[in-house]
């Protein structure tokens, strides 16, 4: 994990308490219907001040969909959606006020220059002058190629913005969806930090839809799994994570498994999980590996290694859904 | 008083957000050049009637009577008799699925929607703006045909259109009088072209179905003389009415279905506008 991201880590555990109660968007019931097929099945939804939210699901599960109707672009057939206060049926035009979007790939007037781009949403603005133009292009490194018509960008260029364009009205909510896909690696990387920066630096919460187990886990602070069309389980991320055993393999070179397993059995911090080629897998209570270690050992267990395998959001997901083989 | 000042201040601040939203319309029209696209072809059409006219006055061996005449004053009415019901349709067409269904397929149609401005105020806009491109195609037309007619030829004693002749100030001002005239039919076209340019997602078919719809209505009117008065078409050139004397009743009708025309399928297309779901 870089020292980006561990530093905005600590930041959300100084403030994300404090600021637990505000609800910058609050979505209750929330429905939606395609002919007889429910897409969106009741979805709840509450996003304090300050969170980096992932919305994590399968392809096809429903993120777009709500994204969507979150954002008024299609119709709710159920439900409602409050931003900052505001019921985006009833009030919309304040509602989306301190909003800022990039849905699916960014889309652009192609044959328009960047900084044209961000004139044109600017200037549906009362409040956005050329100067916040020129600063969200810098922000995301796009400033010396401003005045490049936008068909010639990269996707990684028009990623980038995309979120510039999102900046633009100094939203307090941020919605991203599917924000790195199509993106090479480095790509990948360069806009995750840029979140994890501007949730820190510029107090912007955001809402980030995708299907990138390792995403929700190197950038948001919470987390909530749809499956087709449910919200499965909704929770801080590491509370997810944070769990009360730890899995660990051991590399042995004790041809009788059976004998290690038996000794392993007789301890009540430890359970055998399965064997394999070159050790076993065991589930251990947490800060108990050492005493385990030593405890083999005593038996006179060569044990080669003890390697701790990392729980992983996508263990938890396949867990609770019994699947998730769509999960990257 | 204080409730009139705010609602006076609330007022010329949506007005300027319109406005606003106007020229981001105009700006993106312009940057895609298919304006000047179409400026060009009206300069093009201009000058092949203009060269016609004139090969046949130069080697045509007509008896000086059949000689067709022609003076820079009426260029611009002739260039109207001949474009309106053809030209412009096809203009406004492709400008309206570019504005609508071709933003919908490329993404683009969201972009203003997910900013506090409401769907009513982006459709007015878009509306204003197509008003705006028709009345400089239009005037765009009148000036070249006075131009290029008075190169071709000369400009003349006055206006000489249906076998009446009018004195240049009179002349002049029935012809943009008839130009300011032809503007509202071709827009009320453009509001059933719109409401196929919200409910077709595809601009291909846009252009394809109202092209369609034109040359049903032409021979629709051609077959039935009872249907003939209440399509659009048919009053492309009600123009030609100020040419005429004592028909006021005509032109009052004319109006009439021009307004019914505008207002249904204005309203028809704002209501699905409204509705519309953005997928894309």
């Amino acid at each position: 994990m870089s020292k980006l991201y561990l530093e905005y880590a600590k930041e959300l555990a100084k403030g994300g308490q404090l600021m637990r109660e505000e609800y910058v968007l609050e979505v209750s019931n929330l429905k939606k219907k395609y002919g007889n097929k429910t897409v969106v099945k009741n979805i709840d939804l509450n996003i304090s001040k300050g969170d980096v939210f992932g919305f994590l699901g399968p392809n096809g599960a429903g993120k777009t969909t709500t994204i969507r109707m979150i954002l008024g672009l299609i119709k709710i057939d159920g439900g409602s959606v409050i931003v900052n206060g505001y019921n985006m049926k009833n009030n919309f035009c304040n509602a989306i006020e301190k909003i800022g979007a990039v849905v699916e790939t960014p889309r652009f007037y192609e044959y328009l220059s960047a900084y044209k781009n961000l004139k044109q949403i600017a200037n549906i603005h009362e409040n956005v002058v050329d100067e916040k133009i020129k600063e969200v292009l810098e922000m995301v490194g796009l400033s010396k190629r401003q005045n490049e018509k936008v068909k010639n960008y990269s996707l990684g260029m028009k990623q980038r913005l995309g979120i510039a364009r999102a900046l633009l009205n100094n939203p307090q909510l941020v919605i991203l969806d599917e924000p790195t896909n199509g993106l090479d690696p480095q790509g990948m990387k360069e806009v995750r930090e840029m979140i994890s920066e501007l949730a820190t630096k510029k107090d912007i919460t955001f809402l980030i839809s995708t299907h990138l187990l390792n995403e929700v886990e190197q950038i948001c602070n919470r987390v909530a799994i749809l499956n087709e069309g449910e919200i499965v389980i909704e929770g801080a991320v590491n509370d997810l994570l944070n769990r009360e055993n730890e899995t660990i393999e051991i590399y042995t070179e004790n041809k009788d498994k059976e004998l290690v397993k038996k000794y392993i059995k007789s301890l009540d911090y430890a359970e055998c999980v399965s064997v394999t080629s070159k050790g076993i897998i065991i589930e251990v209570v947490k800060g108990y590996s050492s005493k385990l270690n030593s405890y083999l050992i005593s038996k006179n267990v060569e044990v080669s290694y003890l390697i701790p395998r990392n729980e992983s959001l996508e263990d938890y997901f396949i867990e609770i859904t019994k699947g998730g083989e769509q999960i990257a | 008083m204080n409730h009139w000042k705010i609602t006076l201040s609330r007022l010329l601040k949506e007005g300027n957000k319109l406005l606003r939203l106007v020229n981001n319309e105009i700006s993106r029209m312009f940057a895609k050049k298919k304006m000047f696209i179409f400026i060009l072809i009206l300069l093009t059409f201009t000058l092949t009637l203009s060269i016609g006219i004139k090969s046949v006055q130069l080697i045509g061996n007509l008896p000086p009577e059949e000689v067709p005449q022609m003076t820079g004053q009426d260029m611009p009415m002739a260039l109207l008799a001949a474009g309106i019901d053809f030209l412009l349709p096809v203009f406004l067409i492709i400008l309206i699925s570019d504005m609508f269904t071709e933003e919908y397929k490329n993404g683009t149609l969201k972009l203003p929607l997910l900013h506090p401005v409401s769907r009513q105020k982006v459709f007015l806009s878009k509306i204003l703006a197509l008003t705006i491109f028709v009345l400089i195609l239009i005037v765009f037309q009148m000036i070249i045909g006075y131009l290029v007619g008075t190169l071709f030829f000369e400009w003349g004693e006055g206006l000489n259109f249906i076998n009446q002749v009018f004195e240049p100030t009179k002349g002049i001002l029935l012809t943009i009088q008839s130009y300011g005239m032809s503007m509202l039919p071709i827009l009320a076209f453009g509001m059933l072209v719109t409401l196929l340019s919200i409910l077709i997602n595809n601009s291909g078919a846009v252009v394809g179905s109202s092209i369609g719809i034109v040359f049903i209505f032409n021979i629709a009117g051609q077959l039935s003389d009872k249907i003939s008065p209440y399509l659009i078409n048919t009053h492309f050139k009600w123009f030609i009415n100020l040419f005429q004397q004592g028909v006021s009743k005509t032109v009052i009708f004319s109006l009439t279905i021009i307004l019914i025309y505008a207002l249904v399928f204005l309203s028809a297309s704002l209501w699905s506008f409204k509705r519309k779901d953005i997928v894309n």
